[in-house]
């Protein structure tokens, strides 16, 4: 488990926590907090720590409420300049959703890249 | 203390009822009190008849009756006695009003009435409203009222959606005053209060007033018309426009006025047989003198603005100026564009310029050797084999090109053949065209982009501490890698185009809008741009030079030719075979093809025009390759069409299986290729 939480401005402590389960071959992140500007490097940092060994990754967005743009921007930058890893995101909540609909991100990444539950999400990686 | 005694008796009427407790009881009839449980019904025929019930109460010390008790009670200090008076003239005798009071005559002792009230009447007994029967005495105090309908002015004010007309209406109702009136309930004997309808009421005439205040409370300021809402107020029911607000009048735009007619002038060199040309005729046609006006410009004017009747104001658009766009021998003066030397006025490439005309009195041969001219050449005769004539305005051949090679920034007009040879019409402008359709496109998306970035930004579940901290930049390379990805696509396109054009002269508002382009997002998407506002900027003067642009439409170069062989001809406007028509030829048009011989065959080739293409004959009875292409949206007509001949609109193909004749092609409303 690895936890990331920074004081900014002195007002909010922002954070992304990140917690990993690994099922055969393949590694399940769960974020719970916010993708965003000051988070999205340690998500990225850890994508290229566990790479090494795990080459399916599920995120489970199920806790994310928030995403800004810098949060979205370097995901993507991060599945195509790392397209040898396969990669799935699961429970995308409601409002979550409508950011990335108004992205087209089904169209750019791919419908398959996202599914309603692990369940399906482990199904797929490991058909 | 004395007990409570009490009788319920039933007779056919109350009195009787009444009397009958009395005598049972052994009491007087201001020892009990008596409540009228029910009333007497006389029925019909013996159905329905219902005897009255009363409960005679005795008070609790029957010797002993305390007098205040008693007068509480709602008795008579009488006795009934007399049951056979006619109940007619009983309640006459009983009951009378006076003003608002009803009175009990104390003279008659032998009678009780019972009261009730009718519809619009109230009923008070001693001050408590009355809704059912009651008995009555001497002692209670009775009171009526009447429910009055009062007159009413109802004022309906309604506005139209576009918030600039409102109509009044005003709807009136009579009020009616009643007159309490006692009548006998012919049922049961009882009194009946009832109202009597005595008058109708007019109702005022609604005050000029009451409709401003009314029209204040809905905040209509503007337009109001006095005088129609004193006639509404005459005319009850009726519907009066009462308010009309002042649209805003729209601005006049600049405009510039040409005043060389290029159209009629290429029509009188063409129809002149080649013989009798007088070429110096044909310049004053075509040409001015140095310090002849060409155009002129009119000021625009600003447009007024409106109101709507709530009296918020209707912007004017301002109006568009347009910049003189000139060339070669033209000056302005003033509102004025003058020629500062001879030759053939144009607009060429959106600039007005005066074209030079060179004249080749015979033939262009070894003798007068290749033409490059910086205006517009005019051949008498053929231009032969292996040479070329390439003029920045027009060239006009009075006889054939054969083996030769024909460049011109306007239009190609070559009066009788083309065989074997290459023929380019308008340069410039169909790199224009392309220009327009790129830069047109991407300020539609520009603009969708725009939304897209407030949609985000108002999104809840989207942060922005990183756009405040770091500006837009960040959200729009996101958009443009992500939904957008079709602007850097363009983008690419659009900036290899340029590139190829760069050589050449290129206007200079296209030119100003690349180079800023370019400094705002690179050909690979990479965007420079930090706030929103550079981008509206930036979207804002691509679409002016797109309106410069579109206005180039008027001034693409065409071909005319009388007949075409084994030759390649490309016009960024019409291509117009005047004669037998085209054989083994490639024809491109940026605008129509049409093939105006009587003949007028197209036999072997290819064919792509950005219009309509009309032809009498398309193919060869021996099946020639033919290939004729149109955009979806244009239509392609012959009298007859081979085997052979394939038509493309769009990405649909058909081919001709069989000889068909007077054909139209075009697609249909699903997208299907159709021939009729």
């Amino acid at each position: 488990m690895m936890m990331v939480i920074l004081e900014l401005f002195n007002e909010r402590v922002i954070t992304l926590e990140i917690k990993c389960k690994y099922k055969n071959e393949i590694a399940i992140l769960r974020l719970t907090g916010e993708l965003d500007m000051a988070t999205v490097d340690s998500l990225v940092e850890k994508v290229l720590d566990i790479k090494e060994n795990y080459l399916k990754i599920i995120f489970d967005f199920s806790g994310i409420k928030f995403v800004d743009s810098t949060g979205v921007g370097k995901m993507i930058k991060l599945f195509q300049d790392h397209d040898e890893i396969n990669y799935v995101i699961s429970n995308l909540q409601p409002d979550v959703k409508d950011i990335f609909d108004i992205l087209n991100l089904k169209e750019i990444l791919g419908e398959s890249m996202f599914k309603e539950c692990n369940e399906d999400a482990l199904s797929y990686l490991l058909s | 203390m004395g007990q409570t005694q009490e009788v319920i008796i039933k007779d056919v009427n109350i009195e009787s009822a009444i009397n009958e407790g009395l005598q049972i009881l052994d009491v007087n009839r201001d020892q009990v009190s008596i409540e009228v449980i029910e009333k007497s019904k006389k029925g019909f025929l013996g159905f329905g008849k219902k005897l009255a019930k009363v409960k005679l109460t005795v008070a609790e010390d029957k010797d002993t009756p305390d007098q205040n008790q008693t007068n509480d009670q709602p008795l008579l200090n009488n006795n009934y006695k007399d049951e056979n008076l006619n109940s007619k003239e009983r309640f006459e005798e009983l009951v009378f009003i006076e003003e608002d009071k009803i009175r009990l005559k104390k003279t008659n002792e032998n009678s009780y009435p019972v009261i009730q009230s009718g519809t619009n009447i109230n009923l008070y007994v001693n001050n408590n409203l009355v809704k059912d029967s009651i008995l009555v005495s001497g002692n209670d105090d009775i009171r009526v009222e009447t429910e009055d309908k009062e007159p009413n002015n109802e004022i309906n004010i309604d506005n139209t959606q576009d918030k600039m007309m409102a109509f009044l209406k005003i709807t009136q109702q009579k009020g009616i005053k009643y007159k309490a009136e006692i009548i006998q309930n012919t049922d049961n004997d009882e009194i009946l209060i009832i109202a009597k309808e005595i008058r109708e009421i007019e109702p005022p005439k609604v005050d000029l007033e009451e409709v401003y205040k009314k029209l204040k409370e809905l905040n209509i300021t503007y337009g109001i018309k006095e005088g129609f809402i004193k006639k509404a107020i005459e005319s009850p029911g009726e519907e009066f426009l009462i308010a009309e607000g002042r649209p805003a009048t729209g601005s006049v735009d600049e405009k510039i006025e040409y005043l060389f007619n290029k159209e009629d002038s290429n029509k009188n060199i063409s129809q002149q047989p080649a013989q009798k040309i007088d070429y110096f005729s044909i310049n004053s046609i075509n040409s001015v003198k140095k310090g002849e006006v060409l155009a002129i410009k009119y000021a625009s004017k600003y447009g007024k603005v409106g109101y709507n009747i709530f009296g918020e104001k209707l912007g004017v658009k301002p109006p568009q100026n347009i910049d003189w766009q000139i060339g070669d021998g033209v000056e302005i003066i003033g509102d004025k564009a003058v020629a500062t030397k001879d030759g053939r006025p144009a607009i060429q490439n959106g600039e007005l310029t005066i074209f030079e005309i060179y004249v080749v009195k015979g033939d262009v041969n070894l003798s007068e050797g290749n033409i490059d001219f910086n205006g517009d050449v005019i051949v008498m005769g053929d231009v032969c084999e292996n040479f070329q004539v390439k003029a920045t305005g027009m060239i006009k051949v009075n006889g054939n090109v054969a083996q030769a090679f024909l460049e011109a920034g306007g239009d190609i007009l070559v009066k009788n053949n083309i065989i074997g040879s290459e023929v380019v019409a308008g340069g410039l402008a169909t790199y224009y065209q392309k220009c327009y359709f790129y830069l047109n496109k991407l300020v539609e998306l520009f603009e969708e982009l725009e939304k897209a970035i407030l949609q985000l930004k108002s999104h809840k579940s989207f942060k922005t501490k990183d756009l405040e901290k770091n500006g837009e930049k960040q959200i729009i390379q996101l958009l443009l890698d992500t939904k957008y990805t079709e602007i850097s696509k363009i983008l690419k396109e659009f900036y290899t185009l340029i590139d190829d054009l760069e050589q050449k002269t290129i206007m200079k508002d296209l030119n100003y809008v690349v180079k800023n382009l370019k400094g705002k997002i690179s050909e690979n998407g990479f965007c420079k741009i930090q706030e929103l506002t550079e981008l509206i900027i930036l979207r804002r003067r691509i679409n002016d030079v797109c309106q410069v642009l579109k206005k180039f439409d008027f001034n693409v170069s065409k071909v005319q030719a009388g007949y075409l062989q084994n030759s390649y001809v490309n016009a960024s406007g019409d291509i117009i075979i005047n004669r037998n028509g085209a054989y083994n030829s490639n024809l491109n048009a940026g605008g129509k093809i049409e093939f105006k011989g009587i003949k007028g065959v197209f036999r072997g080739g290819n064919i792509n025009s950005q219009g309509d293409i009309m032809i009498k004959e398309l193919g060869s009875p021996g099946g020639s390759k033919v290939q004729v292409q149109v955009p979806e949206g244009k239509k392609v007509y012959a009298k007859k069409a081979y085997i052979n001949v394939v038509v493309k609109i769009g990405n649909q193909t058909y081919k001709f299986d069989y000889e068909q004749n007077n054909i139209t092609v075009t697609l249909d409303d699903d997208g299907y290729i159709r021939v009729v």
